[in-house]
């Protein structure tokens, strides 16, 4: 019999592969042009031709983001510890940082490359600006939402602000914060390869736009593939050192998950 | 430190209104009150009577409209002798039962590193709550009980000369909320200390208690102080002695009426 997880991690690989000979069938009987939509097997043939730039391609995308969602997470990691700090000014901007997310932080790529120019910071700092948000949202809550029961504990016993914040409100904010690097990791790849779209030459997104440009769909789509492998990736390791960084909560997580 | 029939607090007329204008809610109407040191009180009543303000003022965390706390209460306050249990355990997630028991020093002292001292004795104050095989486990790991288990020792560890318990069994089963009623009497008979328990059980109360401090509907007033001399230690069955029966039905009664008569007073305001 086969065990529990594995089926679990098989069926979505089934899944992904029925979509794959739909849509290698459909494109054949079909008779699609590869200019509008390649076939798998087509793009897969493609690998070779573009085999040349896409490690330093990959490995720039990649370092934007990676270095967008630090610069992104610290810096609101900061900001956060700020508000929660200072209420009159968490009052004042809370409800701002709530509203901001509503604006696709999109629009502020071209101006962040208009006033830093083609290279590659111009995209982290695309990548930090829109990866910011939710982990200020998230991580603000987490170090507001202690039970109140747990303050007046504190208190009964004299302990100071500074105390409870590093007793009790920073590690209570802790899974809150990890949590908000997931979609901030999504987040940060969606704003390197949008900032390699506006401007610059190198990246997945430049290259993408540049295939784009000269038709050349199967590459431009086998290129899409590598970038989405390496979002994949790139999202399961932020993710495993988040847990594992916080080894108490994939316990209780995993507990539950069990019961 | 207290010693024996010295006042733990002294309230006197202590008034408490939330809020103001029209929302103002009056929880507390002159309420006097007094207990020694090494008593073991229970309060009583209705909920929503002002009981965990009452027990909230004198352990300074909320601040009386009017009158007065004197006595030593203060002063274990801050030394931070004052221990506090609720009806949720709130111990944290991230830290292990030892450490959670820790954390009570640390945010006492300030100190992060524990001495050996300190650990040597949270260890002993697990043992004691019959933890002793549970010290390296997670809250989420334990039981409702034995998560209350490990307040009580978190709360013992801070050596209080008073304790204030918020309905500290309230959320749990009957039966283990009768195994922590004995464990509670045998810590409580094995180090001086005094004890203010604020419960809706009346049968936890009396089978606890020296003493039963009944209060009235909001605005909560004392209304009923009974002494209940029954010989310690208690065991569960004390609830079936006459002298428990007696006063169960004295003190039902004065909540009862109370009840009666706030709900009729309610109405005249109505009408």
């Amino acid at each position: 019999m086969v065990s529990r997880r594995l089926q679990r991690a098989v069926a979505p690989l089934v899944g992904l592969l029925g979509a794959l000979v739909v849509w290698e069938v459909a494109v054949r009987t079909l008779q699609v042009s590869p200019l509008i939509l390649p076939a798998p097997s087509r793009i897969v043939e493609e690998f070779p031709a573009i085999s040349g730039n896409i490690l330093r391609n990959t490995a720039v995308t990649l370092t934007e983001a990676v270095s967008g969602l630090v610069l992104g997470a610290t810096a609101a990691l900061i900001v956060a510890i700020a508000l929660s700090a200072m209420p009159p000014l968490r009052r004042m901007t809370f409800p701002l940082l709530i509203a901001s997310q509503v604006v696709p932080s999109v629009v502020f790529a071209p101006i962040i490359l208009v006033w830093f120019g083609y290279g590659i910071f111009s995209k982290v700092l695309i990548a930090a600006i829109i990866c910011f948000f939710p982990i200020v949202v998230n991580t603000s809550h987490g170090l507001t939402a202690v039970a109140p029961e747990l303050l007046e504990l504190a208190q009964t016993v004299g302990a100071r602000k500074a105390r409870v914040f590093l007793r009790i409100r920073l590690p209570n904010a802790m899974p809150y914060f990890v949590t908000s690097l997931k979609p901030a990791t999504t987040l940060a790849m969606i704003g390197a390869v949008v900032g390699e779209f506006i401007g610059g030459d190198v990246g997945l997104g430049s290259s993408i736009i540049l295939y784009i440009r000269f038709l050349n769909m199967p590459a431009m789509f086998a290129t899409v593939v590598v970038l989405i492998v390496s979002g994949l990736a790139l999202f399961a390791v932020v993710n495993w050192i988040g847990l594992a960084s916080i080894g108490w909560y994939r316990k209780s997580l995993r507990m539950e998950t069990d019961a | 430190m207290t010693s024996a029939g010295d006042d733990v607090f002294r309230a006197e007329g202590l008034e408490c209104v939330y809020g103001r204008g029209g929302e103002a809610v009056h929880a507390l109407s002159d309420v006097s009150l007094r207990v020694q040191a090494g008593e073991f009180v229970s309060i009583v009543g209705p909920s929503g009577c002002g009981k965990s303000t009452l027990l909230r003022i004198v352990g300074g965390l909320v601040r009386p409209t009017a009158g007065t706390i004197s006595g030593s209460s203060e002063a274990e306050r801050l030394a931070g002798k004052i221990a506090m249990m609720f009806q949720a355990p709130v111990l944290v997630p991230w830290r292990n039962v030892l450490r959670n028991v820790l954390l009570i020093e640390e945010l006492r002292s300030g100190r992060i590193k524990q001495t050996d001292e300190a650990e040597t004795r949270a260890l002993r104050l697990l043992e004691l709550v019959r933890l002793g095989d549970f010290v390296g486990k997670f809250p989420f790991e334990l039981s409702g009980g034995m998560q209350q288990r490990a307040a009580l020792a978190r709360a013992l560890f801070v050596e209080p000369g008073l304790m204030l318990l918020d309905e500290p069994f309230g959320a749990l089963d009957a039966l283990t909320r009768e195994d922590m009623n004995l464990e509670l009497q045998r810590i409580c008979m094995s180090r001086p200390i005094t004890v203010l328990l604020v419960t809706h059980d009346l049968n936890e109360a009396l089978m606890l208690a020296d003493r039963v401090v009944v209060m009235s509907d909001r605005p909560g007033t004392v209304i009923l102080e009974r002494r209940v001399d029954l010989p310690r230690p208690r065991s569960s069955a004390v609830k079936y002695d006459p002298r428990f029966l007696a006063a169960h039905e004295e003190i039902y009664r004065a909540m009862h009426g109370g009840a009666r008569a706030s709900a009729a007073e309610r109405a005249r305001r109505e009408a």
